[in-house]
């Protein structure tokens, strides 16, 4: 063999093995450390642990492939913001929690106008629109709503504001942190999330081992979750950190945190 | 040929290209966790660990004596660290205790002691107890100390003899005095001691030469009794009066102030969580602890629990109580203290055998300890941190930043102090007092920053003394 062949034959071999090396840390190699991948085997294995073992019905689709890797980020309690305080409403406080009533001119309302008066009543609480999503249901009292707060594109789970609307009035209250962060920036220096599979399995340990046991795990969703350092006490400021939450058949909701995989808490 | 040529480079450049790669990805920290991998300690070998120069040594600050005592045939001065001899005069007590680390001494007595603080010597000491292994390692690691714990010396000369200088310690731990007759020309310390003989100003005496170093225990019954060493003014001093600044006003707005500090304590900043509580303090919690800057100017972190927390370096318990003084240095050089400020340590070393140990400083302005309000920050001291198996597991700062006033005030002599002092009150006042000195202490009533007279017994135990302590001055 000449020794021209020998090198075409070192240069394609170390092509191909340059190719490998490149693929296979990539995302180290070009700093794209932005989110979390989960693979397809490992999707399946969860898939086939819940129901092996816990007899929980998880539909693959639902299960996320790629998880932005989100920084915590600091909200504001609005129960000790400038905005409640210059509210011209009459609110009241309790724990984190504030409600109020207001008289309004409609006597009758539907989503569409319950809807308008619900997003002025919100801005002149200090709560801009695309800060939140509007959900709109029926109970016994009458048409109800709820704002869902969101930090760009992520949810923050416990931030919400729920209003019933009846004759010339609207009932509302709820819990609300504002944000500084209108657009999140994901960058190379955070850290990874953990996988959604871990927390899959504690959540399944627990929906099954209640009074009522959950079947199947019906949405799993990414977004934020104020906390506090102490629960005992309110701070002015909390600190939003990578959520996850299960949602079951029966309407139980785990939430865990996204970096370390821990749980914080359950709604029944 | 050229493309031959091209091709001989070509394939030079993929073997290059590979190897940068593979190299990469073996030393990549997330696959190969330090300490597990053979190519992970190859690199810490070739990358050394951050090292932290100081132009300033805080361990060696530490050591050095708090107070030093020219003795000249009954003329006694004092210096202290803001005096402008004491760098010199320090400098030639250094030497000396370098060459002692390497003697072995012989058994002396207390008289001799006396003795020579009645002649031509030097007296210093050291604020608390230090361990004779930890204090002479920091001169020489191979000592041949025998000396359990120590905290005051004495160097005297021998006219007839002027090549050598005797050098005196007492062991705490058995109240035993040691002599070492170290080959050191005396000329220099001479010369130190027969100028500052030209400078005395006749003010100062030892408890010893006013008898009030009573001897018998009838005379502990009636008497103050102070220890034979301390020394005691005649005449009224007067002090620069002192205030004060908080550094954490509205430290939560501040993150060029706090995010050094974090870092300093280990802190993610990615994955940190920052509350800032109803009266603006600010709380960062991480996986392993709290620590929370106090708007009312202090620092507090704890760790979870007494496994983790922040891991100080050293192989040795000598490495390790050294690296907290550096700590504490570290955090302190990040507060912006006043120029006139320093800490001293306040816990005796002598009882660390382990590197679980406790640490305490305290704060000086113009040679004067800073009391610390203790209602008001739970602190006795300026700075407490506990170490636990070889990480701190707490801490504490007072971060308040203190200086000189501009005008003074006029503090009553020791003697005056002491006349105050009744002899059948219990508790403190019933035990022999190891010190008396000034120190600043804040006034609840004026709300000024006020030196007053203090008292320590052989515990450690402080006590102030209560004397009309005259007015201000100019």
């Amino acid at each position: 063999m000449s020794w021209k062949r020998i090198k075409t034959f070192l240069i394609i071999l170390f092509l191909l093995i340059n190719l490998y090396l490149v693929l296979s840390d990539s995302g180290n190699l070009f700093g794209s450390k932005t989110s979390t991948r989960i693979d397809e085997k490992s999707i399946t294995q969860t898939v086939d642990i819940l129901a092996e073992n816990y007899n929980i019905k998880l539909d693959k689709s639902i299960f996320p492939t790629s998880i932005d890797n989100l920084n915590n980020i600091d909200v504001t309690n609005y129960i000790y913001s400038e905005e409640i305080t210059n509210s011209d409403y009459n609110i009241s406080v309790s724990g984190a929690k504030f409600s109020s009533v207001i008289e309004t001119d409609t006597y009758s309302y539907n989503e569409t106008n319950a809807k308008k008066e619900f997003v002025a009543l919100l801005s002149s609480l200090g709560i801009k629109e695309g800060t939140y999503k509007l959900y709109f249901y029926k109970t016994d009292a009458g048409l109800a709503c709820y704002a869902q707060g969101y930090v760009d594109k992520y949810p923050l789970f416990n931030s919400s504001i729920s209003a019933l609307f009846g004759s010339r009035r609207i009932a509302f209250g709820g819990q609300w942190y504002l944000s500084n962060a209108e657009n999140i920036e994901l960058t190379n220096d955070t850290i990874q999330m953990c996988a959604p599979s871990s927390v899959l399995i504690d959540a399944a340990e627990r929906a099954t081992t209640t009074e009522t046991p959950s079947n199947s795990f019906e949405k799993i969703s990414y977004g934020y979750f104020a906390s506090y350092y102490d629960e005992y006490q309110l701070s002015k400021t909390a600190s939003a950190i990578p959520c996850y939450v299960i949602e079951t058949d029966i309407g139980s909701k785990y939430y865990y945190d996204a970096l370390n995989g821990n749980f914080l808490k359950q709604e029944d | 040929m050229k493309f031959e040529r091209f091709k001989s480079i070509l394939l030079v450049l993929l073997v290059i290209s590979s190897i940068v790669l593979t190299v990469n990805k073996w030393f990549n920290e997330k696959l190969w966790p330090d300490g597990y991998n053979f190519f992970s300690d190859v690199k810490n070998y070739f990358v050394p660990d951050k090292i932290n120069i100081y132009s300033f040594d805080p361990v060696e600050a530490v050591l050095r004596p708090s107070k030093i005592i020219i003795n000249n045939s009954g003329n006694h001065t004092l210096y202290t660290k803001s005096s402008t001899e004491y760098n010199s005069i320090f400098s030639e007590l250094k030497e000396i205790l370098e060459l002692a680390a390497l003697e072995k001494p012989v058994i002396s007595d207390s008289s001799e002691w006396d003795n020579c603080l009645k002649g031509k010597s030097c007296y210093f000491s050291y604020p608390v107890e230090y361990g004779g292994n930890y204090f002479f390692t920091h001169l020489s690691k191979e000592h041949q100390n025998s000396v359990k714990s120590l905290q005051e010396f004495v160097v005297t000369i021998d006219n007839r003899v002027t090549s050598s200088v005797y050098l005196y310690l007492r062991d705490t731990a058995n109240d035993n005095v040691v002599k070492y007759r170290l080959s050191h020309k005396s000329d220099v310390l001479n010369q130190i001691i027969e100028q500052t003989a030209y400078s005395s100003d006749g003010i100062n005496y030892y408890s010893f030469e006013l008898n009030f170093d009573a001897v018998s225990d009838d005379q502990k019954k009636e008497h103050i009794v102070i220890d034979s060493d301390v020394l005691i003014n005649i005449s009224p001093k007067s002090i620069a009066s002192i205030g004060e600044q908080n550094l954490f006003n509205n430290i939560a707005e501040h993150p060029e102030l706090y995010s050094p500090i974090l870092s300093e304590f280990g802190y993610n900043t990615s994955a940190i969580r920052r509350y800032v509580e109803t009266d603006n303090s600010a709380v960062f919690v991480e996986n392993y602890g709290t620590l929370k800057f106090h708007t009312n100017g202090f620092i507090d972190y704890k760790s979870v629990n007494s496994s983790n927390g922040v891991a100080l370096s050293g192989e040795t318990i000598y490495e390790c109580i050294n690296a907290g003084i550096s700590f504490v240095n570290r955090v302190s050089m990040m507060l912006g203290f006043s120029g006139d400020m320093y800490w001293e340590i306040s816990s005796d070393i002598a009882d660390i055998t382990s590197k679980s140990f406790k640490l305490c400083f305290d704060y000086y302005i113009n040679d004067n300890m800073i009391i610390i309000p203790e209602n008001d920050y739970s602190m006795k001291h300026a700075v407490e941190m506990e170490v636990s198996g070889g990480k701190i597991i707490s801490y504490k700062q007072l971060c308040r930043n203190y200086y000189t006033g501009d005008y003074h005030i006029t503090c009553s002599s020791a003697i005056d102090a002491i006349d105050s002092l009744d002899s059948d009150d219990e508790g403190v006042f019933a035990d022999v007092i190891s010190d008396i000195f000034t120190a600043y202490t804040f006034n609840t009533e004026t709300k000024i920053w006020q030196p007053m007279w203090y008292i320590e017994n052989s515990e450690g135990d402080i006590s102030v003394i209560s004397v009309d302590y005259g007015g201000a001055g100019v």
